[in-house]
């Protein structure tokens, strides 16, 4: 018999208890997904498990003052055929390229953020969106945009006395547009080598507001702000044109077996998240 | 340190003692002795540990036996026998869609899980659905066939 004690608490309060008093000596287990695998390899060895996937207060997805909320135990399989989703069509192909059905069943959105592994889908399609996440202790409450979350490979902002309570989504306008697209060999359970979200306004026939995420080009999910500037005012056709031609420069030239195939393929990917990307699902 | 929890199994209310770091795969084949459900990959990526839990399939090898407590979990014994199979049973074997038998098991449960929400599939949604399951011999192609031929019998066309 192992040391390893299991907790499954039903209540908000009860769960930021106990990550108050086992702190750093508690793993948190969500969907598992990422987690359980590890614990079998051997690589972590909890003394203390917080089983929080039964939270109440965590499962929901609802609008929030002018934004989605999706509850840090909410599933992909919950979220991706949610009403209050439709409205970003990118985030429905991001998940929909997560796993296999079985994984989506229990893996959740909030878990892909903590993680915070080096190619996660569901993550950078919040980030081109703009989302933010709401941080919560037995101290209270913190909001960090998803763009101060993630600091390193597995690391992020988060203190091991806090979950993530809800992220939270600006909503999306009728001339509000996302889209996703990754390049990976197979259609199920595979990480993909490129992964590109894209999000936008569309005035009078112009880019605006442009947002371009990139997964697996850097150590964590970046934000290729230069070329967002490049596109910004052009129209979609132009835009698709021009990202073909630009390497974006945020995204590193790592020396692996796939650093050709990266500075190759990179700009068609998001050249295709653009093609992709839709208004409403 | 073990813990003492209640589910079901295969329709029967069970009450086990486990270590709470135990594995769900670890505890149907070794502490009930189902050996239906395989352990191939260990990581979640090939679908032969799949099982139901509350009707929805999960990959059972990345799943600790604590988080299954007071839900109903089926294996693949618990869906039909040699003597009155599971319509997607017969189906597989009308179709030739078993060859090492090894992935048959999470397929047919996780068929079973689509089948139960999606009556009617498409052979596009049928691929989806099942595009986490790997098998090394049949090529998938006759095991799609049997899902077709199941939702035919069991569906509205």
């Amino acid at each position: 018999m192992s040391d390893t004690t299991f907790y499954k608490p039903n209540q908000l309060d009860e769960l930021l208890s106990l990550l108050e008093k086992y702190n750093e000596q508690a793993v948190m287990v969500n969907g598992g997904t990422d987690i359980v695998s590890k614990m079998t390899e051997k690589r972590i060895s909890p003394e203390v498990i917080v089983y929080m996937q039964e939270v109440n207060e965590l499962t929901t997805v609802q609008v929030s003052n002018n934004m989605i909320s999706i509850g840090g135990a909410v599933t992909y399989k919950s979220v991706v055929k949610h009403e209050l989703i439709k409205q970003y069509p990118g985030l429905i192909t991001a998940i929909e390229c997560v796993g296999s059905p079985p994984i989506r069943v229990v893996a959740t959105p909030a878990g892909n953020l903590a993680t915070a592994a080096p190619a996660p889908d569901c993550a950078v399609m919040l980030l081109a969106l703009d989302a933010k996440v709401r941080i919560v202790s037995i101290a209270g409450e913190r909001d960090v945009p998803l763009k101060n979350f993630f600091i390193n490979t597995g690391e992020t902002v988060l203190k091991s006395n806090e979950v993530i309570k809800e992220i939270l989504i600006p909503e999306s306008g009728e001339s509000s547009y996302s889209g996703y697209a990754r390049l990976a060999r197979k259609k199920g359970q595979d990480i993909a080598k490129i992964l590109v979200g894209v999000a936008y306004d569309l005035t009078e026939g112009k880019l605006t507001n442009v947002k371009i995420a990139l997964g697996a080009l850097s150590n964590t999910p970046i934000r290729a702000n230069s070329l967002e500037q490049e596109v910004e005012g052009k129209t979609l056709p132009e835009a698709i044109s021009l990202v073909k031609k630009i390497y974006p420069e945020e995204a590193t030239r790592r020396l692996s077996r796939y650093k050709l195939l990266k500075e190759r393929a990179t700009p068609y990917i998001i050249a295709r998240a653009f093609t992709n990307s839709k208004s409403v699902n | 340190m073990a813990k003492e929890i209640s589910f079901t199994i295969n329709g029967k209310q069970v009450s086990i003692s486990v270590d709470e770091k135990s594995l769900l795969v670890d505890t149907i084949r070794n502490d009930f002795g189902l050996t239906g459900t395989k352990k191939a990959c260990g990581t979640g990526d090939c679908g032969a540990c799949t099982v139901l839990v509350d009707g929805k399939p999960i990959r059972s090898c990345i799943t600790l036996t604590c988080m299954v407590e007071g839900k109903d979990v089926v294996t693949i014994e618990g869906i039909g026998t040699e003597e009155m199979p599971d319509p997607i049973q017969e189906a597989f074997i009308n179709e030739g869609a078993v060859q090492c038998g090894y992935c048959t098991p999470g397929m047919i449960l996780t068929i079973k899980a689509m089948l139960s929400e999606n009556p009617n599939p498409t052979r596009e949604e049928i691929k989806n659905e099942l595009a986490g399951n790997i098998c090394r011999c049949t090529g998938y192609q006759k095991i799609y066939n049997a899902v077709e031929a199941v939702a035919g019998k069991t569906g509205s066309k």
